[in-house]
């Protein structure tokens, strides 16, 4: 318990201070409220905090990924086993015609992506959330890595997480899946009809496929993958679940069970498109120009 | 006794001009002025910090607000209100403690309003900016923003002063 005489220097000490205390107490409520207007905010903020709170995120993370380890290890032979299946092939083929074959060197669901204009970096989940309407992830790569906004987040084995929205030194932030200002294309397989898939924060495993055309042959358990420039063709979002034509018969919106285990993220793959810059202006003109 | 109703339609007459003029006006993306400090930075200098505080989170907060903009006005104004006593100390190379309004804002010379004027808004505007881009990338832009945005805000805020401080001296 306080005494009189600590009670007085209290009192002393904040009417000596409560200028500067209530200078604080606004800037902070001001800051706070702009910090959390908008997801580019809220990403940027998380962005210069990460680079002091980084450290400290990782270690943790570290402990929980150590219980982790056996199903990611389960992955990882996985992509092994076919990435030596496809090195057999390759030899095989070198042996019998003594030329390589573009099909034996791909990736067997994703034949039409020219992945020389892609470059990938690893990276580990420092700190995530998917309890929030607007979650991020912080990755432990920056710009000191070689990391950019716009460069795209998937799971080791190629499915959907989010792309980079902001990067410190060594950190940057994702703009994930399950944030419900995230909007990415999402093309059904099997054809070529695509709609706009996004999150309504109800449920961390299920995402919307809105605004996909009354003739695309959709069925329940049909993927669906990403279509954008941002990614490179074959990045899995997840699987239809339901769906429904919307009330005016013009399209279907169906729900999608979501690929990657967000509650579980660890290891990460950052893919750039080197041609990215160059679509953005392209389009950027054209816009300027036709709008 | 101070002319309290000269400071509400001052109060008044800068906010519409902001909101309904400024704000609307597309000059170029690096000039956007901003001319609502000038009723932080024309208030009585004899009033208490706290209240100067009060009256920039209220200023901030209508704006806004009113655009939309969700505590970036108001986180803004904040460091202004707090440090304008140290500015007219080093602008008008006097204490203000003891001084007032009436005698101090009008008795200051052209080039020392002007000193005043452009300090706080530099300032205030590097702030502005600083805070709407967060960004070391887009620093050079952040910058000229602030350079570009600075000048007309200062020439628009001086003249906004000049013409106050004249009707608050005509009325003494």
């Amino acid at each position: 318990m306080f005494d009189n005489g600590k009670m007085y220097r209290l009192f002393l000490f904040i009417k000596r201070t409560y200028v500067i205390l209530l200078f604080l107490l606004l800037e902070i409520a001001a800051l706070n409220r702009y910090a959390s207007s908008t997801a580019y905010t809220q990403a940027k903020i998380l962005a210069r905090t990460t680079a002091v709170t980084g450290a400290v995120n990782g270690a943790v993370t570290d402990v929980g990924h150590y219980f982790s380890l056996s199903s990611e290890n389960a992955v990882l032979t996985e992509r092994l086993a076919m990435a030596e299946a496809r090195l057999a092939a390759v030899a095989e083929s070198e042996q019998s015609t003594g030329a390589l074959s573009a099909d034996d060197l791909l990736p067997a669901d994703s034949l039409s992506t020219d992945w020389a204009q892609y470059q990938f970096y690893a990276a580990r989940v420092v700190s995530s959330s998917t309890d929030k309407p607007r979650n991020f992830v912080v990755l432990n790569r920056g710009l000191a890595d070689g990391i950019r906004e716009d460069m795209a987040v998937v799971t080791p084995d190629m499915k959907l997480i989010g792309y980079i929205v902001a990067c410190s030194e060594r950190y940057s932030v994702v703009l994930p899946l399950l944030n419900t200002t995230f909007r990415v294309g999402g093309r059904l397989s099997g054809g070529n009809h695509f709609g706009s898939v996004s999150w309504d924060a109800r449920s961390p495993y299920y995402v919307t496929l809105g605004e996909l055309s009354k003739y695309a042959d959709i069925s329940r358990g049909s993927a669906v993958t990403v279509y954008s420039e941002r990614f490179p063709e074959g990045i899995l979002i997840g699987h239809v679940e339901e769906y429904a034509l919307n009330s005016a018969e013009t399209a279907y919106s169906a729900r999608l069970k979501v690929a990657a285990d967000m509650s579980s993220i660890y290891n990460v793959i950052i893919i750039e498109n080197t041609h990215y810059g160059e679509v953005e202006s392209l389009l950027d003109d054209a816009v300027k120009r036709y709008n | 006794m101070y002319r309290y109703r000269s400071y509400v339609w001052l109060f008044a007459a800068v906010m519409a001009m902001q909101i309904l003029l400024l704000d609307n006006l597309s000059l170029s993306m690096w000039l956007r002025p901003m001319i609502f400090p000038a009723v932080i930075l024309l208030l009585p200098i004899e009033w208490r910090t706290v209240w100067v505080l009060l009256a920039a989170a209220a200023t901030g907060w209508i704006l806004d607000g009113v655009t939309g903009c969700q505590g970036l006005y108001t986180a803004s104004l904040l460091p202004l209100a707090m440090v304008r006593p140290a500015i007219i100390r080093l602008t008008a190379n006097r204490g203000v403690e003891q001084s007032d309004q009436t005698e101090l804002l009008p008795s200051l010379s052209r080039k020392q309003l002007l000193a005043y004027i452009s300090v706080s808004v530099v300032l205030h505007h590097a702030l502005f900016f600083a805070l709407e881009s967060m960004s070391a990338t887009l620093l050079w832009y952040t910058v000229a923003k602030i350079a570009a945005g600075s000048l007309l805000s200062i020439l628009l805020s001086w003249l906004v002063a000049s013409y106050f401080m004249s009707k608050i001296s005509a009325g003494q």
